[in-house]
């Protein structure tokens, strides 16, 4: 429960117990008799019990304590969040390998994409992303390269490195490829690229 | 553990992380996961990558189409034309799956008592190239070691053939990784290998029997 709220209780505590005594009033619960000299008649006067009076000096307090503006704060509009430099469209983040028949021993290139006519990743805005991963045995590099729809193009490209900076451009398209060396005879082990910004 | 002490603790953890993520300052956008690439294959000439499986595997049944995940039709199994330079990576078997044509048995052998599975060049299988030369299908039968099947096609021996067209183009034959005469001592040897191939089903003869035609790689195991 906030403040206001407790403060709004408050004050319609004290109307109602404003009220109460008023009808008391009215009703003559709360008068006396008092003989005054020269006048017989019945003379009715407000006796306002101890308990009573303290009640709505404390409510009148609260009341008094909400009414009193001090100062204001206004809150500027926040800015717009940051656009996400880059997105993925495969399937649960699984990647396609697009290369096959890699001979054991041999040099060999190997382009991973999300299928033959989705890239990997798609850049819109352009900006710099970060990618994390730990190269598995027998994998030699890890590369963007441009996505070409039904092909396996995977020579040029730009070099990742763990941990380091990327500066996608707006409208880029990229597929991955990872090279070995000399492929091992039981191929590679899966690992994962985490993008961040 | 004393409650003061854990308090302390949580909130000098909720501290530490509120520090390093400012510190920090990246979110995660999203992970990417390369599924393990496959087996090696063993000849530069095929553009198709091996999918390691078994004898079993190709043959539940000896010398029976249906029941094989290679079947292809009522007919069929594995790819159409066993002497291929370039047969498909891919089939669509009879359950619409599409599955590896090309395939890895390891740990096989040709067995030396068979009767007339033995590793051999078939010299009633052979055929003229440019330039006169004669290339012959090299064959045998293999089972998995530990094995015992003498009796060749009785049982569930698969039989693979060192191709005459692959031969002839260079892509297997001496000095290449199907080389068929350095395979022959270490077939009568019973030496155990690892062989490479396209799965297919050979029903022309009066005992249909699924191949690895063409045999395109062997390796000692």
């Amino acid at each position: 429960m906030d403040i206001s709220t407790l403060l709004l209780y408050g004050n319609t505590l004290a109307l109602v117990v404003t009220l109460a005594i008023l009808a008391r009033v009215a009703l003559g619960r709360f008068t006396a008799q008092k003989h005054i000299d020269g006048y017989n008649g019945p003379r009715r006067k407000l006796v306002l019990n101890r308990r009573y009076a303290l009640a709505l000096v404390l409510l009148a307090l609260i009341t008094t304590a909400s009414g009193v503006t001090l100062f204001q704060h206004t809150l500027p509009a926040t800015p717009s969040g940051n656009a996400q430099v880059i997105s993925s469209a495969c399937q649960n983040g699984t990647l396609n390998l697009a290369t096959s028949g890699m001979v054991t021993g041999t040099a060999s290139s190997m382009l991973f994409n999300c299928n033959a006519t989705t890239p990997a990743i798609t850049s819109a805005s352009g900006g710099p992303s970060t990618p994390t991963f730990t190269l598995p045995t027998g994998a030699t590099s890890l590369s963007l390269v441009t996505h070409v729809n039904n092909a396996v193009t995977c020579t040029g490209g730009s070099p990742l490195v763990s941990g380091t900076t990327h500066t996608f451009v707006a409208g880029d398209s990229l597929d991955y490829c990872m090279t070995s060396a000399s492929y091992p005879s039981g191929g590679i082990a899966s690992y994962t690229v985490t993008w961040s910004q | 553990m004393n409650p003061k002490f854990a308090a302390r603790l949580i909130l000098s953890a909720t501290l530490a992380a509120i520090m390093v993520s400012s510190a920090v300052g990246q979110t995660a956008l999203f992970s990417h996961r390369f599924g393990a690439t496959p087996q090696g294959n063993l000849n530069l000439k095929v553009v198709c990558s091996p999918v390691v499986t078994t004898i079993s595997g190709i043959v539940p049944v000896a010398n029976t189409l249906s029941g094989s995940l290679y079947q292809v039709n009522s007919t069929g199994g594995g790819i159409p034309n066993k002497r291929a330079l370039s047969p498909p990576c891919f089939i669509t078997n009879i359950h619409g799956q599409t599955i590896s044509s090309y395939v890895e048995v390891d740990n096989v052998y040709f067995p030396s008592n068979a009767t007339i599975g033995q590793y051999h060049t078939e010299h009633g299988d052979c055929a003229t190239y440019s330039g006169g030369r004669v290339f012959c299908d090299a064959t045998g039968n293999i089972d998995t070691v530990g094995v015992s099947n003498p009796c060749n096609f009785c049982e569930k021996s698969l039989h693979v053939e060192i191709d005459r067209d692959w031969q002839a183009a260079g892509f297997c034959g001496p000095g290449t990784a199907c080389d068929n005469v350095t395979l022959a001592p270490l077939a009568l040897a019973g030496t155990a290998l690892n062989m490479q191939g396209f799965v297919f089903w050979d029903g022309t003869e009066v005992m249909g029997h699924w191949e690895l035609h063409a045999l395109t790689a062997w390796k000692t195991a």
